[in-house]
């Protein structure tokens, strides 16, 4: 019936799809508990079709949690990505990998909550960034960090940043050495500078290199959850309120295992839609 | 060759083929056999002791009679932290000197006040696997599991222990719902205390101008700490931490039994009133609880670093002298002591008001499926013994919940809170799970932050109370806690005295 090869290939692949199919239908699962009535410790299924969507589209809160999600997306992703390439091809220009390596790659071996733990006694009033600003006599940039509502999101998010720039340089590292050096020397002997060399050959061949880190990035700090939880409770009020914190405070603080359902289901569904671009474009190089 | 090598390759695809399908099979079967439902997975560090409880259900699981070879005593508590362990292991040793052949496996999850443990527990009752007896706060956080039909009765350790006539009545009621009782509570800590500097107000001259914390009303307090930021600017008048956001909730829960008097408080967190209609009279006693945490906010006077502080940081801005005063619970003087910080000079404290005496307690209970239900009832009767109590709250910083048990404290705090706790009016607290529903309270968490963010950040206070307000009433309708406490009175939850 089948050919020999393609019963190996059957064979092979047959695990590995039995794995990832869980994963399918314990999404599936999820979808159909946030169309459910399950709103204590009971479980119960019952069908209520979008009621839940419908409460949660009234509830300003979920507004306020998209909007910080979406802020952090933006203010996460460009600054990581092009930070990690700058330095990804400062690395490798000068040759001094393995300190930068090792520099940068630290903070990213640390867990989010101990990061988060250890941020916020930075951030603290009297904490080390603005002890550390005051003996600099830069006292007027010292802030309340994490207390002033209006800053507290954009304190957390560059805790964010701080950790996975490692991971993006690694990125841009691979991206920069899989570019042919023959390009790099022709660009060197026409007499470009550095600067002109990152721009002009760098930048245009490493676009791979940000196929891969963008939506990895993007997908990070979407489902961000635990350094809120950790540094801010989503606080000052809702000050830095995210979906994937307030899907667990609904889901399990609350009981509301419905509810956190439907927003586990739209965090699903912004994802999808970073997801399927950027697989669309990943198939149509591999497949030119 | 290349023969063979082919199929040695398809040999050892068949092989990892059938592992990965035999771990399948077994998570799957675990999960089916347990419970059709999908089950919360939790989030856990438990791993270990989970496998335990599994291998053990799953002997028991056909015949619910049969009897489970060992003799375990499967526990689940939230006791880790320093203090809290050892004062869970007194009681340990009680029952190992009772009972010296059965084992305690004992689960601690770290976590403040459950915060994890909770979740993890879902998962094992949610899935047909629960521990012999857990933790839970007693009142509203018990009932709901009562409610999902996951716990046993414990009547008859009631009665055996006769501690109907030892248990004040609102205890009693946290512990018993649809007439029956659900849990044995160990202990008792009051929520409505104030911690107060004693060399700040000496020197400031407030007991005499003022009079004593004892007796002041929501005017007072509020004048106090005008008086303090106007002659010592340096001090914070009230310390707060918002970090987690519930010290705040604590504060707005005693405030609200010093202006409304329990009958309004109860009726506010059991959503017991007519909330739709903004004329209630409960409405303008909470109106005026926001009202005065929302100056207070407006006027500078918390620390201003308070969304960067957990509990404990803030109860330490009091000893240090930072500080002026701070509304929360008992545990703060198991906290004081300590760090060493010295009774009447550094700290004391004062029942905030005397009159009434807002409770929580944590207590232990019976799961249906409870693998070894024996063993759990002889816990149960340990944890409800005169010695269990008088050990444990030695040194967690807690009172007994029997009123005939009397410890020599070795604080001079717990004596009064003791005395008070046979004299007082008794209420349930609402954000350690007496009364209302973890629904509403963790909604309030989050309306009283904002209110607190906008009120500092120079927002209109009646704008801000008025936007707080409609808030509150939408939490109501939303967290369902008025079907909640359907059935129940306003008196069932009120030891009037």
């Amino acid at each position: 019936m089948f050919s020999d090869e393609f019963r190996e290939k059957l064979i092979f692949l047959a695990p590995i799809l039995f794995v990832i199919s869980i994963l399918y239908v314990m999404i599936g699962i999820s979808i159909y508990v946030s169309m459910s009535d399950w709103r204590s410790y009971q479980i119960s299924l019952n069908f209520v079709g979008l009621r839940n969507y419908e409460a949660l589209f009234s509830n300003p809160r979920f507004y306020t949690a998209l909007k910080n999600n979406i802020i952090w997306i933006i203010l996460f992703m460009g600054p990581t990505s092009i930070l990690g390439l700058v330095i990804a091809y400062i690395m490798v220009s000068t040759g001094k990998e393995m300190i930068f390596r090792t520099i940068f790659l630290l903070p990213t071996a640390i867990s989010m909550t101990v990061a988060g733990t250890l941020w916020v006694w930075m951030y603290a009033e009297n904490g080390a960034i603005n002890t550390l600003l005051k003996a600099l006599n830069l006292g007027f940039l010292a802030r309340p960090w994490i207390s002033d509502p209006s800053i507290a999101l954009y304190a957390l998010i560059f805790v964010t940043i701080w950790q996975y720039l490692g991971f993006a340089i690694i990125i841009f590292e691979a991206a920069i050495k899989g570019i042919d050096p023959s390009l790099i020397e022709a660009a060197q002997i026409d007499g470009a500078s550095s600067f002109q060399i990152f721009w002009d050959v760098i930048v245009p061949q490493v676009r791979h290199g940000f196929l891969v880190a963008v939506p990895l990035l993007a997908l990070s700090a979407l489902k961000i959850f635990d350094i809120v939880y950790v540094a801010t409770r989503g606080g000052p009020g809702l000050a830095t309120d995210v979906l994937g914190y307030f899907m667990w405070e609904t889901a399990f603080w609350q009981r509301f295992m419905a509810d956190g359902a439907a927003i586990a289901t739209i965090i699903f569904a912004i994802s999808l839609g970073i997801v399927i671009p950027y697989a669309l474009i990943a198939l149509r190089r591999w497949f030119r | 060759m290349v023969a063979f090598r082919k199929a040695t390759s398809k040999t050892s695809a068949l092989i990892i083929a059938a592992i990965v399908l035999i771990i399948i099979a077994a998570i799957a079967g675990y999960y089916a056999g347990l419970s059709s439902a999908p089950s919360p997975t939790p989030a856990s560090p438990t791993t270990v002791t989970t496998v335990t409880t599994v291998t053990t259900v799953t002997t028991v699981s056909p015949t619910p009679t049969a009897t489970p070879v060992a003799k375990q005593l499967i526990i689940y508590h939230w006791w880790t932290a320093g203090g809290e362990k050892e004062a869970i292991d007194a009681v340990f040793k009680v029952f190992k000197e009772k009972y010296p052949d059965v084992e305690i496996v004992e689960n601690p999850v770290a976590g403040g006040a459950g915060a994890v443990m909770k979740a993890v527990i879902w998962g094992l009752l949610a899935s047909g696997t629960p521990p012999d007896t857990f933790q839970v706060h007693a009142g509203g956080e018990l009932k709901e599991y009562v409610d999902a039909g996951y716990l046993a009765p414990v009547d008859d350790v009631w009665k055996d222990m006769g501690l109907e006539e030892v248990i004040p009545s609102t205890l009693q009621a946290m512990c018993k719902f649809n007439g029956h009782y659900y849990a044995v509570p160990i202990n008792v800590h009051r929520s409505n205390v104030l911690w107060y500097n004693p060399k700040i107000f000496e020197e400031l001259g407030i007991i005499d101008k003022f009079g004593d914390p004892r007796t002041w009303d929501l005017n007072t307090f509020l004048e106090v700490a005008r008086y303090i930021k106007e002659n010592k600017p340096g001090v914070a008048p009230v310390a707060l931490a918002t970090r987690n956001k519930w010290p705040l909730t604590h504060l707005f829960e005693v405030l609200l039994v010093l202006h409304g008097g329990p009958e309004t408080y109860v009726k506010f967190w059991a959503g017991k009133f007519d909330y739709k209609n903004p004329d209630d009279p409960v409405w303008s006693a909470v109106r005026d609880v926001l009202k005065t945490i929302a100056i207070m906010a407006k006027e500078g006077l918390f620390n201003s670093n308070h969304p960067e502080l957990t509990w404990d940081q803030a109860a330490a801005l009091v000893y240090q002298g930072k500080a002026a005063m701070y509304v929360h619970g008992d545990w703060v003087a198991g906290y004081f002591m300590s760090v060493g910080a010295k009774y009447g000079e550094e700290w004391a404290a004062a029942p905030f008001p005397k009159s009434v005496f807002i409770l929580l307690s944590d207590s232990f209970n019976l799961p249906k499926d409870a693998p070894h239900p024996e063993i759990a009832v002889d816990w149960l009767k340990v944890v409800a013994s005169s010695e269990a109590q008088e050990n444990f709250n030695l040194i967690k910083g807690s009172i007994p919940a029997r009123t005939d048990v009397s410890p020599k404290y070795p604080d001079p705090y717990r004596p009064e809170t003791a005395e008070d706790f046979k004299k007082s009016t008794l209420v349930p607290s609402a954000v350690h799970g007496g009364i209302s529903k973890e629904a509403f309270v963790t909604e309030m968490h989050n309306i009283l932050t904002s209110l607190v963010t906008s009120a500092t950040a120079g927002a209109d206070v009646d704008t801000a109370v008025n936007a707080a307000i409609q808030q509150i009433m939408q939490a109501i309708d939303r967290s369902g806690v008025v079907s909640f406490w359907e059935g129940y009175t306003i008196d069932y939850f009120i030891t009037k005295r």
